[in-house]
């Protein structure tokens, strides 16, 4: 229940989305010749004359003088043109109107059935397709193509209509012009030849044209009109929150088993939901017993109709059809439940056990409608139970085999009476293994049998005692249940397995999907696990692949591209692009699509309505798995482009520093030995020289610095390794950091006879040099530098330690990232922050380690390299 | 010192490095001439019959290896090549064809005048290899095939025999490592360098030079070898 005064979101929501959508004006009139078309055209003209743009899509003038007059000199939207059985027509030119994107389209004939090759089978869905575009459409229908009017109004003239249009779209139009002409001046208009008939329907339509048929259409034009405009009235008042007689909205839920006319019960129970402003759904309970193929397809098409009609579909899995659906409906606050007639079952009836009898008895609580089959319907011919499959059979025949051999034994031993034991525990073997079906045969072929070769007379079917009479009665009986008890027992079994796999192999792709991390990983596992769970190619393109996807032809590119922006299905057995071999699915997560779900129907046969909804939930975990490593990609990009930006500000801020740092001092001191020569005693001249030669080396490794890092930034830097032996290395790095090391103490500890390295000779040295400049310039005046080398297995340690500050514990990992500098505001005598970050791309490219570790004794830093040593060492000493 | 038929001959395009050159030099006492292109350089090469050449390797016009390629047609002068230090297989071309020393740019003036003056030195002297070589703790003899050290005789096999006299040979020179594996094993070995890393290794422990600090047997990494005679 919601608060008096609180909008009901669906209302606003439907309110709200006029905003996007284009709007719907619809022209509906009760019979064909009415001047729906007219009566748009005239109301267009109206708008083009107040200026405003109007573009004629499509109008099916039927060749009339006065209808062609009102298109003069409106823009009109060529057809299309189409090839069908080598004959040339035209179409509605869906693609171009799209291009065009007119703010406001007439497209005649809403009902109208669009020639194979196109992208939809039907002109609504063209329509729904300019609306969710933006543009306005203006249409016109007669009210006969109704979906749920259907059996109304066959009932009425005794004419099916197929041409049937959901009414979800009229229902959301933004208008209903209700074009009405008397039945009397109809019948004169089509007397004066002034309606359009199509030549092979003239029969049905003399028929169909009467006074009386056009009267109860005329009445039922109205009538639609009439409840829209209730419906906007509700609409409007659920919008802006007033409370209205409607506490709780009440609940239709329509029962279907793919067996009676569904259909009928479905557009019953669709117009009371209407009339009511209820919501609804349609309910079917798998009981595990695979039904028949018609069955299915009854389903799938219920199921679609049910979609087009604006229901919910629900299907439930268990044994006990009405417990299952009352339950539901108990939890699902369902006042009304809608259901046909049960088959015509006049056993089961005499015991109360029909569906209607058993809804009746247990359903009390809750309003019951039963919808009588509708008229034009085929009387159903008895079916005789077919053949169970001979595998069955098999089993069948060799069981009762089996009980005559041990029943021929136990005749010795056992009387008679005891023997029929033997032959129902064969039944119910059989009944237990296989299904109703075949345990009938069981029975009936064991009673021959046991009749047969056991009574009175023997090797004859005539029975002479009314015991054995009896027994063989109450052996068909026991036989027939225990053999029901059993199957339907084996039922919920396979039953409850089946929702066990479904379960199991939700949960195994969810936990898969969880451990993925890229859009790619997401992709392969889902392909590789659907594929097998389905037995069929299953294709997952991510939204954003779909452009690239090579794999795609023309028209499943198209029906990709369609479920990806419609959000509904596409290609096989679906409305849109129906003829393909594939099915589309949308892969939709919180109204977004993050992609689309390709399978290919061709190792399946049919696609039966079980499989795709095993498989749409599976999609479902697809497509949380595709917006969660969206989500993380995009997080990850700001992240990336946030790390960018500080580096860059990071660079710029050190190059300002430490370019122009040593530069105003060589400036400043050069300027000062010119200007200031005889003023200069020898000690400060000399003092000024060294600063400039002191910069100026700063300054060159400090470019040699950048240099380094944009190589090693771009990944242009290429390994020229070389065998080296470890002390060479460190010889060059000491040589070239003499100068700094000077006035300190040196203690180096290198191993003797260490392996080779085989490594870019230049880098390592640079690595080794930028540690022995660090430790050289944070060591306090006359402190000690420890440069160690040794072997491990299967590396090479090199470890530098000075008497400096050291590193705070939690600066040890940051200290190798691009410009850290230690955090003091001065760098000066501390470098640029970019030292350490070389060490480490340079070492790590050679698939090295380099790290900060705790100070040993009471020391400084403490700088750890590892640098892995190849696992043969090189041939030929004995060239040696 | 200073040469009067030969002075130095630099061949740079940079203005401030002749300058900072030419006034290093002169202040020593020597004759200097100055080029700004390759082939401005070749030409006084052949007309000024210098000294020695000091030569960039970045020349607007030719190439530097080719500007050395044609000197070494024409004159078997010293040539000390300027080059940037990340540069070592540049420098590697350069001795091998026939470059005599090189120095990495940025560079103090004491270092080049060293190499100046070792250079000059060399040419004037004997003008080939040193045969043998006696700083009073090491004592090397190509001719008996001898090397002692502190006076007792040390065992070398006949590579690292070779491998030293060559050095020794070319005191104070870089000897890139194809030209000793060219030498040593021929030429189908130039670019087995684990056998000179491994020969290096042992021939300083004979000669008693530690490896992180050598004395007498320098590596400069990713270039070759340098012999160093030790100066009291």
């Amino acid at each position: 229940m919601k608060a008096p005064t609180t909008p009901d979101p669906d209302a606003l929501l439907a309110v709200s989305d006029d905003a996007s959508r284009g709007r719907l004006k619809i022209f509906i009139g009760a019979a064909p010749g009415v001047g729906k078309t007219y009566a748009m055209l005239q109301a267009a003209r109206e708008l083009a004359r107040q200026g405003q743009p109007v573009l004629l899509g499509v109008i099916e003038s039927h060749g009339r003088a006065e209808t062609e007059a009102l298109c003069a000199d409106l823009p009109r939207l060529p057809l299309r043109p189409i090839q069908y059985r080598g004959r040339d027509f035209h179409e509605f030119d869906l693609q171009g109107a799209l291009q065009q994107h007119p703010p406001l389209i007439l497209v005649d004939e809403l009902a109208h059935r669009n020639l194979p090759g196109s992208l939809h089978p039907r002109r609504y869905q063209d329509i729904e397709d300019l609306l969710a575009a933006g543009i306005d459409v203006w249409t016109t229908v007669n009210v006969q193509h109704l979906e749920s009017l259907n059996d109304h109004i066959a009932r009425i003239t005794g004419v099916r209509m197929r041409e049937t249009i959901p009414d979800a779209l009229v229902q959301s139009a933004r208008d209903l012009m209700l074009v009405d002409l008397p039945p009397d001046q109809l019948l004169e208009r089509l007397r004066q030849g002034k309606v359009y008939v199509p030549e092979q329907a003239r029969a049905a339509m003399d028929h169909f044209f009467n006074r009386g048929n056009l009267t109860a259409l005329r009445e039922l034009a109205l009538q639609t009109v009439a409840n829209r405009i209730d419906h906007d009235v509700f609409t409007t008042m659920a919008s802006q929150g007033v409370d209205g007689p409607w506490p709780v909205r009440p609940r239709l839920l329509v029962l279907v088993d793919g067996r009676g006319n569904d259909k009928a019960v479905v557009r019953a129970a669709a117009r009371m939901a209407q009339r009511r402003r209820a919501p609804w759904s349609t309910l079917w309970v798998d009981t595990g017993q695979s039904p028949p193929d018609t069955q299915k397809q009854n389903l799938e098409a219920v199921f679609r109709l049910t979609e087009q009609l604006g229901g919910d579909i629900v299907t439930l899995h268990g044994h006990d059809v009405v417990g299952m659906a009352l339950n539901h409906a108990r939890h699902h606050n369902v006042t009304g439940i809608v259901f046909g007639r049960s088959r015509h079952r006049p056993l089961a009836g005499l015991f109360g056990r029909t569906l209607s009898q058993k809804l009746m008895r247990r359903g009390q609580d809750f309003e019951l409608t039963c919808i009588a089959n509708a008229p034009p319907r085929h009387r159903r011919r008895w079916r005789a139970p077919g053949w169970p499959p001979a595998r069955q059979l098999w089993l069948a025949l060799s069981v009762v085999a089996a009980s005559v051999l041990a029943a021929t034994v136990a005749d010795h031993f056992l009387a008679l009476p005891n023997l029929s034991l033997i032959f129902l525990t064969g039944v119910l073997l059989v009944a237990s293994r296989t299904g109703m079906r075949a345990a009938t045969f069981a029975a009936v072929l064991s009673l021959l049998t046991y009749n047969f070769f056991f009574t009175e007379p023997y090797y004859s079917l005539a029975i002479y005692h009314t015991q054995d009479i009896l027994t063989v009665a109450f052996f068909l009986v026991i036989a027939l249940v225990t053999g029901r008890l059993a199957s339907r027992l084996r039922n919920q079994i396979v039953n409850l397995r089946r929702i066990g796999d479904h379960n199991r192999s939700l949960l195994t792709l969810s936990r898969r999907l969880g451990e993925a991390t890229g859009l790619q990983d997401v992709r392969r596992e889902a392909e590789a696990y659907l594929s097998r769970e389905f037995d069929s190619r299953i294709q997952v393109v991510p939204a954003q692949e779909l452009d690239r996807n090579a794999d795609l032809d023309g028209a499943l590119r198209s029906a990709a591209q369609w479920a990806l922006e419609s959000g509904k299905h596409a290609g096989q057995g679906s409305d849109t692009l129906g003829n393909l071999l594939q099915r589309v699915m949308p892969l939709r997560f919180r109204d977004q699509s993050f992609g689309v779900l390709i399978l290919d129907t061709r190792s399946l046969g049919d696609v039966d309505a079980a499989v795709l909804s095993h498989l749409e939930t599976l999609a479902n975990q697809v497509a949380l798995a595709l917006w969660r490593v969206q989500l993380s990609a995009t997080l990850e990009a700001s992240r990336v482009a946030e790390e960018t930006e500080r580096l860059r500000s990071a660079l710029l801020s050190s190059i300002s520093h430490d370019l122009r740092t040593p530069l105003s001092s060589m400036i400043g001191a050069a300027s000062s030995l010119r200007d200031q020569a005889s003023l200069l005693s020898e000690e400060h001249r000399r003092e000024l020289l060294d600063a400039i030669l002191n910069e100026g080396h700063r300054l060159n490794s400090y470019i040699q610095n950048l240099l380094d890092m944009t190589r090693l930034g771009h990944g242009t830097l290429k390994l020229a390794r070389d065998w080296i032996a470890p002390a060479d290395l460190i010889a060059a790095a000491l040589k070239r950091t003499a100068p700094l090391t000077a006035s300190l103490t040196l203690h180096r500890q290198v191993d003797a006879d260490l392996p080779l390295l085989f490594v870019h000779p230049a880098l390592i040295e640079q690595a080794l040099v930028n540690l022995i400049e660090n430790a050289a310039k944070f060591s306090p005046p006359g402190g000690e530098i420890t440069l160690t080398a040794r072997a491990d297995t299967g590396r090479i340690v090199v470890e530098i330690s000075d008497q400096g500050p050291g590193i705070p514990e939690h600066q040890r990992e940051k200290v190798f990232d691009m410009f850290f500098t230690g955090g003091d505001g001065d760098r000066g005598p501390y470098g640029s922050g970019l030292g350490l970050a070389i060490c480490r791309g340079m070492v790590g490219a050679h698939g090295g380690t380099i790290e900060a570790l705790p100070p040993i004794n009471g020391g400084g830093a403490h700088i750890v390299i590892t640098l892995p040593l190849m696992e043969q060492q090189p041939e030929g000493t004995s060239h040696v | 010192m200073s040469n009067a038929a030969g002075g130095i001959l630099i061949i740079d395009d940079e203005v401030r490095i002749r300058r900072f050159l030419r006034i290093s030099l002169q202040t020593e006492g020597y004759q200097v001439n100055e080029a700004a292109t390759g082939g401005d350089g070749l030409a006084l090469a052949r007309t000024s019959q210098p000294a020695l050449i000091v030569l960039d390797l970045g020349l607007p016009d030719l190439d530097g290896q080719e500007v050395l390629a044609r000197i070494r047609e024409i004159s078997t002068v010293p040539v000390i090549i300027l080059s940037v230090r990340d540069d070592e297989g540049e420098k590697v071309r350069a001795l091998d064809h026939g470059a005599n020393d090189y120095v990495t740019k940025p560079f103090g003036v004491q270092e080049f005048l060293a190499r100046v003056r070792r250079h000059l030195g060399h040419s004037n002297d004997t003008g080939g290899p040193l045969n043998e070589y006696d700083d009073g703790h090491l004592r090397f003899d190509l001719a008996r095939h001898q090397v002692e050290l502190a006076g007792t005789p040390v065992k070398l096999t006949p590579k690292e025999f070779s491998v030293l006299g060559m050095l020794i040979g070319n005191a104070d020179r870089v000897i890139t490592q194809q030209q000793l594996l060219r030498q040593v094993w021929g030429e189908s070995h130039q670019h087995d360098n684990h056998y000179l890393r491994i020969l290096i290794g042992r021939l300083r422990q004979k000669l008693g030079d530690d490896p992180v600090a050598p004395t007498y047997l320098h590596t400069e990494p990713g270039v070759g070898y340098r012999f160093e005679p030790r100066s009291d």
